[in-house]
C-alpha cells in the first residue's frame, strides 16, 4: 500500500497551502494512505489524479477518516454520463469519495478529485469533509461528483486517511498520485 | 498560483457570531477565496450564508445553482436578490456538532471594468435526516467596483466552533 507519512514542509515555506505528503502509485494497489498530519493547519485539501483497473469506464471509491465503525454519513449529486442522481447515506464505514476513469476508458484518460477537509483539528467537532470530482473516458461516459459526509463517531482530530477502491480486485492504477496539502490562515 | 491567507474570524466563541466582516481588503491579489466551516443558529435543518460584496445591500446580485441530497437533484435561478444565499449550511435542529463546509470564490475582484462573479461549493450531512444537501451556486454582482469588503451573514448568527477565512490567490 502506498503511504505518506506526512509532515510539516522543510524550510521557510510561503503562501497559505503546503504541501505535506506525496504519494505516486508504482504498483496497482486497493489503498493510498495518509498518516501523521500535522495538527497545525486550518483545513485540509487532497489532491488526487487518478484512474482505476476495473473493467468500467467510471468507478467510485471511499475515503475511510477517523477509523470509526458505522458512524458515516453523507449526501452527494452526481451526473454520470448523462444521468444525473442524488445519493444518500448514513451508518457506513467510509465516506462515498467520487468517481474516477477505469480501464474501459481511453488508456490516457485520468480524473481529477479535490478532497476539502476543513478544521480538521478541532477536537470539539464533528468533521465535514467535502468531495468534487470530475473525469471523462474519451469513450462516451463521464461524470461530476459532488459530496459531503460527516462522522458522528469522533470529535477526535483527523490524524490519517485512506482513500480505497471497493475490492481488492480492482485497484489504484500506476501513475495515480495523491498530494495532501496544509492550508495555514493567519497566524499559523 | 500562489495562496496567501489575508484574515481570519473564529473558532467561534461559546456566544457565536452573528457577522463577519472582512473589510480593507488588499488589492494585490488575483483572486479571493473564502473558505468556511459553520452552524447556524435558526431553529431550521438547513440554512444559508449571505454574502453582501462592499456593503451594498440593494437588489443586485443575481445567481443560480444545482442542489441535491436528501432531496433530488434541482436546479434554481434568482435575479435581483440581496443580500446573496450561500447554502446549505445547518440550523440548531440539525444534529448536534454537525457542521456546514463551504468554499465561495471570488475572480477578478480588483478589475474595476467588469461586474463580480463568484462561485461557491457548500454543503452538510445531517445523517440522512433532512436538510442533507450540496449545492454548487454562482453568481454575479451587478457592480464593477473593486471589491474592498465582503460581508457574510450566517443565518441566525454562527455557533461556538464556526472558522471563516479570507485568501488571496496570485496569479503565476
Amino acid at each position: 500500500m502506498p503511504v505518506s507519512h506526512a509532515g510539516n514542509a522543510g524550510g521557510s515555506p510561503k503562501g497559505a497551502m503546503i504541501s505535506i505528503g506525496f504519494v505516486t502509485v508504482t504498483t496497482a494497489t486497493s489503498d493510498i494512505q495518509f498518516f501523521n498530519i500535522p495538527q497545525t493547519y486550518t483545513d485540509l485539501r487532497v489532491v488526487l489524479s487518478a484512474r482505476r483497473t476495473g473493467a468500467n469506464y467510471v468507478e467510485g471509491f471511499l475515503f475511510n477518516y477517523l477509523d470509526v465503525s458505522a458512524s458515516l454519513s453523507g449526501c452527494y449529486i452526481v451526473n454520470n454520463s448523462g444521468s444525473v442522481s442524488n445519493g444518500i447515506v448514513s451508518n457506513q464505514d467510509a465516506a462515498t469519495g467520487g468517481l474516477v476513469p477505469a480501464a474501459s476508458a481511453s488508456s490516457t484518460i485520468w480524473g481529477t478529485t479535490v478532497i476539502d477537509i476543513l478544521n480538521y483539528s478541532n477536537t470539539n467537532t464533528y468533521k465535514t469533509v467535502m468531495f468534487n470530482s470530475q473525469c471523462d473516458s474519451n469513450s462516451g461516459y463521464g461524470a461530476n461528483f459532488l459530496g459531503v459526509s460527516v462522522s458522528k463517531g469522533s470529535t477526535g482530530g483527523l490524524t490519517t486517511f485512506d482513500i480505497a477502491t471497493f475490492s481488492g480486485s480492482d485497484l489504484w492504477a500506476v501513475g495515480t498520485t495523491a498530494e495532501l496539502f496544509g492550508i495555514r490562515t493567519v497566524g499559523k | 498560483m500562489s495562496m496567501y491567507p489575508i484574515a481570519s474570524v473564529g473558532p467561534a466563541g461559546s456566544g457565536g457570531i452573528g457577522t463577519i466582516t472582512f473589510s480593507s481588503i488588499p488589492q494585490n491579489f488575483t483572486h479571493l477565496q473564502i473558505r468556511i466551516f459553520c452552524r447556524c443558529q435558526t431553529a431550521a435543518t438547513q440554512v444559508p450564508i449571505f454574502l453582501t460584496l462592499n456593503g451594498d445591500g440593494g437588489s443586485n446580485y443575481n445567481g443560480g445553482s444545482i442542489q441535491g441530497g436528501y432531496n433530488a437533484p434541482s436546479g434554481g435561478y434568482a435575479s435581483s436578490t440581496s443580500p446573496y444565499g450561500i447554502y446549505c449550511f445547518p440550523g440548531s435542529t440539525s444534529g448536534t456538532n454537525y457542521f456546514g463546509v463551504g468554499i465561495i470564490d471570488i475572480y477578478d475582484y480588483t478589475n474595476a471594468s467588469i461586474n463580480k462573479t463568484f462561485r461557491a461549493t457548500a454543503g452538510y450531512s445531517n445523517y440522512a435526516a433532512g436538510g442533507d444537501e450540496v449545492r454548487i451556486t454562482e453568481g454575479s454582482w451587478m457592480n464593477t467596483s473593486a471589491i474592498t469588503s465582503i460581508t457574510l451573514s450566517p443565518y441566525g448568527g454562527c455557533t461556538q466552533y464556526s472558522q471563516f477565512d479570507l485568501y488571496g490567490i496570485v496569479a503565476a
